[in-house]
């Protein structure tokens, strides 16, 4: 153990910059891979501390209609299930509304509870993060702490018709309805600013009702039982309602995409290191043959000699992880931030023993196997074949590239004569530049359908996007119809409406219901299969339909409002918004289950088109007839705006890190070069060679296996980085994505990052200006 | 008269040494002319190789000038050094030096292709002299490791001559082979001498510095003398004597 130990030490000190380099690397990988850990196995678990801590429900439902009879009825229903633990009631106020938010708009369902009711509920109290001086106006969920919605700030909340100003009084956070991506939102009114609301009659009174369940994985199935049964004996009465399945997905998107990157970042970065380890390894026994043999022949065995490698490689793999995982630590506020953005659940960065356990076993466990692997051949040779063999680490079988046949100007003849005689090297680069190549295409891709122009992202996140939504009431639609055809900024007006119907009675879908799906602006919503189009047709999502094993042409049951109806599935559609449980049907066909009471109408507009005067004209035209108006535009980039932000510093970290990992890597292999060739360099120079000659004889070396690396890499990855991103977006309904891949982009980023690796090469190749012949005369 | 070659004025080298300065080569004034089998002698350490290193552009003085016909080297950089050893030296080194990794062939085309991008007339050169020196169409295929020692040293020196240097630099070039394959070297080199090839051959070998013309000896990095032995010949026992007398009186 002392003799591997001094080895060990004797080794490190003679490959200072190759330790650097492989430490560098495995700082890199273990940073990644700790955060990735930290976000799996706590960021998430993360919502059910806060679930538990504040004590909240697991199905929560609004109902429109606060009489006692409703009441009684919901808690009959509620104790007659042996799933229920606790409920509790409490008066709110519930309405569509809307405010402006990031840049764009928030527009969901509002419930508005008085704040001394919201911090005293028995079930899902909320917390009060930030408090100011202001004695009457409203408290938001703290997602919503930004610039502009700040304590003391005035923020105009748009309640039904009604634009109502509100002065900021702080910040809260709900489990259950603190974002907009949990079906409801809830927000807080001080006393007099609630009875105000109350009295103008703007919002109608709800019932809030919050239930605790026994098994929190029954929570969708609850919810589902208890929406039943009001809309069967209350079928008139509005409800909206969520649970902690829903609630709890759809309020850490960010942090599945976040761990998707950061999983995929720390396999590459991983694999890199290892093969760069074993490389350097491989490159170790066969230039210190001579040197091992003669250890074995004083006396030292095989495995001492394999032990010293892999005491050094495991030390160095513990220090450079356990740094790596220190620098996650302080990588995580930042990213925390970014998230909190997103999931609006404060978190707070502590030590998490499980992940740093991981992650130092992981990479040691790995350094491990990759140093047995890549020594065995140390175990195996007589000290007597090591020894005679010593710098016999050359194919001699063929004379690559001969001088007197090679058409090539002198140094691209030398270099391609070291690169198809460096299999080590360029395997090295090649995965390198393989696994780079896909950073590359992937930073193309959210570039092109994200950064630059959302539309593509938000076709596939949101489904079907247009300018402008206006909600009618049914006995109005026909003249706002009409008004809309003669109206010259409309360019198109279509029915597009969602209403809750369930499969079978059983799990809740939301139907999007369209007069004909041939007008909607998405038309790759449905991705297999095609649109309804008769009323006994309809498309399903493509997550849920896979979760029922359900297949085009099986015929389903649907059932809303207490009616039920067949339809045969025509295709399968993807939208995130319901995680993936929605349908499409015509109105004919939704009609089979009820009316419409109200129906949504998408809008294409001319550009340049204000949409607010807009929205305010037609309220003006039809007066309680319009229901709601919504800024699809503004919605969507208040919505967009968070993921788009987060999108960009991703991108922007990975590429930097891209550029780490090359510098990283070729340092590695220039110097491994620069040592093994010293002798040839220096013979070289005798002769007659520049330094320049042998700078780019060496970067040269490199540029074959680069350039085929990085054409494989670039062309496998535009194929295959739609199916991994929707792998990693299936979770939340994305089953097939149809991202453009961006090929001139692509194709310049590729040779970009060509010339980048090789002008690294070339930078640090320099060395060789060091290298003199007198050098080599006296070194011999 | 002899066309001078390579002269050097005042040239001295010094190293520095754990903090003190060593001075290897001391104010060494010296021409070299062209045609002539010039040997270097002396004691280990004298300086020998150190004065071949400096006049072969492969080192920098410390002090002093060297100049090639009317071109000062000693001021050159790295680069303009590398010009002029490619254009005009060639080299025969005791270790040998040849590339391990490619063909005894490619090792002299390496260097070949530096000065002449005529392919096909440098084939035909580097195969008149791999034919002058003995060495066979299969051992220029073979890698140097699968040669004799005495091979690799010819196979050397036909590098060494594949661009006409004006001046052949041979540091010890027997040290490493045998004394069958040492004597195939020093008659190879003789015979380039005779074809009018400059050489300067650093040796501690008697019967190495019997092939040259012109014997240097060094002591304590000063010439301390030198001897003119006429041309090359056979079994010439006045020449020999007359080397054996010098030697002596140098203290050999």
């Amino acid at each position: 153990m002392h003799k591997s130990m001094l080895l060990a030490r004797s080794q490190l000190k003679g490959a200072k910059g190759q330790a650097i380099a492989i430490v560098a690397l495995l700082f890199l990988a273990s940073s990644m891979l700790h955060l990735w850990l930290m976000l799996s196995m706590d960021y998430r678990q993360n919502f059910d501390r806060c679930h538990d801590r504040l004590h909240a429900a697991h199905v929560l439902l609004a109902a429109d209609d606060d009489s006692d009879g409703l009441r009684d009825f919901l808690t009959q229903t509620a104790k007659g299930d042996g799933r229920t633990e606790e409920i509790s009631f409490d008066d709110a106020m519930h309405k569509v509304g809307f405010f402006a938010y990031n840049g764009g708009e928030v527009n969901t369902e509002l419930l508005f509870i008085n704040r001394e009711t919201a911090v005293s509920r028995s079930v899902g109290s909320v917390e009060i993060v930030e408090e100011g001086d202001v004695k009457s106006g409203i408290y938001l969920p703290v997602l919503y702490k930004s610039k502009e919605i700040a304590i003391g700030n005035t923020i105009e909340i748009s309640i039904g018709n009604t634009d109502m100003r509100y002065e900021v009084c702080g910040f809260f956070n709900s489990v259950m309805a603190g974002s907009h991506n949990c079906g409801m939102c809830e927000l807080m009114l001080t006393e007099d600013a609630y009875k105000k609301l109350e009295e103008e009659n703007i919002a109608p009174k709800a019932a809030l009702c919050s239930i605790r369940i026994s098994d929190q994985a029954e929570s969708e199935a609850y919810e589902t039982m208890l929406k039943n049964a009001v809309s069967s004996k209350y079928p008139h009465v509005k409800t909206v309602s969520n649970s902690y399945a829903l609630v709890s997905q759809s309020r850490y998107i960010s942090q599945m995409v976040c761990a998707g990157i950061l999983s995929a970042m720390a396999c590459f970065l991983s694999g890199i290191a290892l093969v760069v380890m074993a490389s350097n390894i491989v490159h170790y026994v066969q230039e210190n043959m001579k040197h091992l043999g003669a250890l074995k022949a004083i006396g030292y065995t095989g495995r001492q000699l394999r032990g010293s490698l892999l005491m050094q490689f495991l030390l160095l793999t513990l220090l450079s992880a356990t740094a790596g995982v220190l620098a996650s630590y302080l990588l995580f506020p930042p990213l925390n931030a970014m998230m909190i953005a997103q999931t609006g659940i404060p978190y707070e960065v502590r030590f998490l023993p499980l992940p740093l356990l991981t992650t130092l076993l992981i990479l040691c466990g790995a350094a491990w196997a990759v140093v047995c692997v890549s020594s065995r051949r140390m175990k195996k040779m007589e000290p007597i074949t090591m020894l005679r063999q010593g710098i016999f680490s050359h194919n001699f079988k063929r004379n690559y590239a001969p001088l007197a046949h090679a058409k090539l100007p002198l140094s691209f003849a030398l270099a391609l004569k070291t690169t198809l005689s460096g299999i080590k090297y360029n395997f090295t680069v090649g995965v390198t530049m393989l696994l780079l190549s896909l950073i590359v295409v992937f930073s193309g891709v959210m570039e092109k359908n994200m950064i630059a122009d959302a539309t593509p992202f938000l076709d596939l996140i949101v489904g079907e996007t247009a300018d402008s939504c206006i909600s009618v009431l049914a006995q109005t639609e026909q003249d706002f119809l009409q008004e809309m055809q003669a109206d010259e900024r409309v360019q198109k007006a279509y029915l597009y409406s969602s209403q809750e119907v369930r499969h079978d009675g059983g799990a809740k879908l939301m139907a999007t219901i369209c007069d004909d799906f041939s007008n909607v602006n998405n038309q790759s919503v449905v991705f297999e299969g095609r649109f309804p189009k008769y009323a006994n047709e309809i498309a399903l999502g493509a997550t849920y339909a896979k979760e029922q094993d359900l297949a085009i042409g099986q015929e389903i049951t649907v059932t809303a409002n207490g009616k039920e109806a067949a339809y045969l599935v025509t295709g399968f559609t993807q939208i995130s918004n319901n995680l993936g449980k929605d349908c499409l049907m015509t109105r004919d066909g939704y009609e089979r289950l009820g009316e419409l009471q109200a129906a949504e109408y998408y809008l294409n507009l001319l550009e340049g088109t204000d949409i607010e005067a807009f929205h305010a004209q037609a309220k003006k035209r039809f007066g309680d007839g319009v229901n709601v108006t919504i800024n699809i535009r503004a919605a969507l980039e208040g919505m967009s705006s968070v993921y788009i932000s987060l999108m960009k510093v991703i991108v922007f970290a990975v590429l930097l890190l891209s550029v780490f990992v090359i510098a990283f890597v070729l340092f590695l292999l220039v110097r491994i070069m620069l040592g093994s060739k010293k002798r040839e360099y220096g013979i070289l120079k005798a002769c007659g060679f520049t330094s320049g000659q042998l700078v780019l004889q060496t970067a040269l070396s490199f540029l074959p296996a680069m350039t085929v690396s990085t054409a494989i890499g670039l062309l496998v990855s535009s194929c295959i980085i739609n199916p991994l991103t929707a792998l990693f977006l299936g979770s939340i309904g994305i089953v097939k994505c149809t991202f453009v891949v961006p090929v001139g982009w692509i194709a310049a980023a590729g040779a970009g990052l060509l010339l980048l690796a090789f002008a690294m090469a070339c930078l640090l190749s320099l060395k060789i200006r060091k290298i003199t012949p007198k050098e080599l005369l006296v070194g011999e | 008269m002899k066309d001078v070659l390579l002269k050097t004025e005042c040239l001295s080298k010094s190293f520095s040494n754990g903090g003190m300065l060593r001075h290897i080569l001391k104010n060494i004034d010296l021409e070299l002319y062209a045609g002539d089998f010039t040997v270097i002698m002396g004691a280990s350490g004298a300086g020998k190789s150190t004065l071949l290193y400096a006049l072969s552009g492969m080192d920098k003085p410390s002090l002093g000038r060297i100049c090639f016909g009317e071109e000062e080297i000693s001021g050159y950089g790295q680069d303009q050094l590398a010009l002029f050893r490619r254009k005009h030296c060639g080299f025969v080194f005791q270790q040998i030096y040849l590339i391990d990794t490619m063909s005894v062939m490619d090792n002299v085309l390496a260097a070949g292709m530096l000065v002449n991008r005529d392919r096909k007339a440098l084939l035909k050169k580097a195969e008149e002299l791999f034919a002058a020196v003995g060495i066979s169409k299969e051992v220029q295929k073979k890698f140097p490791t699968q040669i004799s020692g005495g091979e690799a040293q010819r196979a050397g020196i036909v590098r060494a001559l594949i661009n006409q240097p004006k001046i052949l630099f041979a540091d010890e070039p027997t040290g490493a082979l045998n004394s069958k394959t040492g004597l195939d070297v020093l008659d190879t080199l003789t015979k380039c001498n005779e074809q009018g090839q400059s050489i300067v051959m650093v040796t501690h070998d008697m019967r190495s510095a019997r092939r040259g013309n012109r014997i240097l000896y060094l002591k304590d990095g000063a010439i301390l003398g030198e001897c003119a032995l006429g041309a090359y010949r056979s079994g010439d026992r006045e020449r020999q004597e007359a080397l054996s007398g010098f030697l002596r009186e140098m203290g050999w």
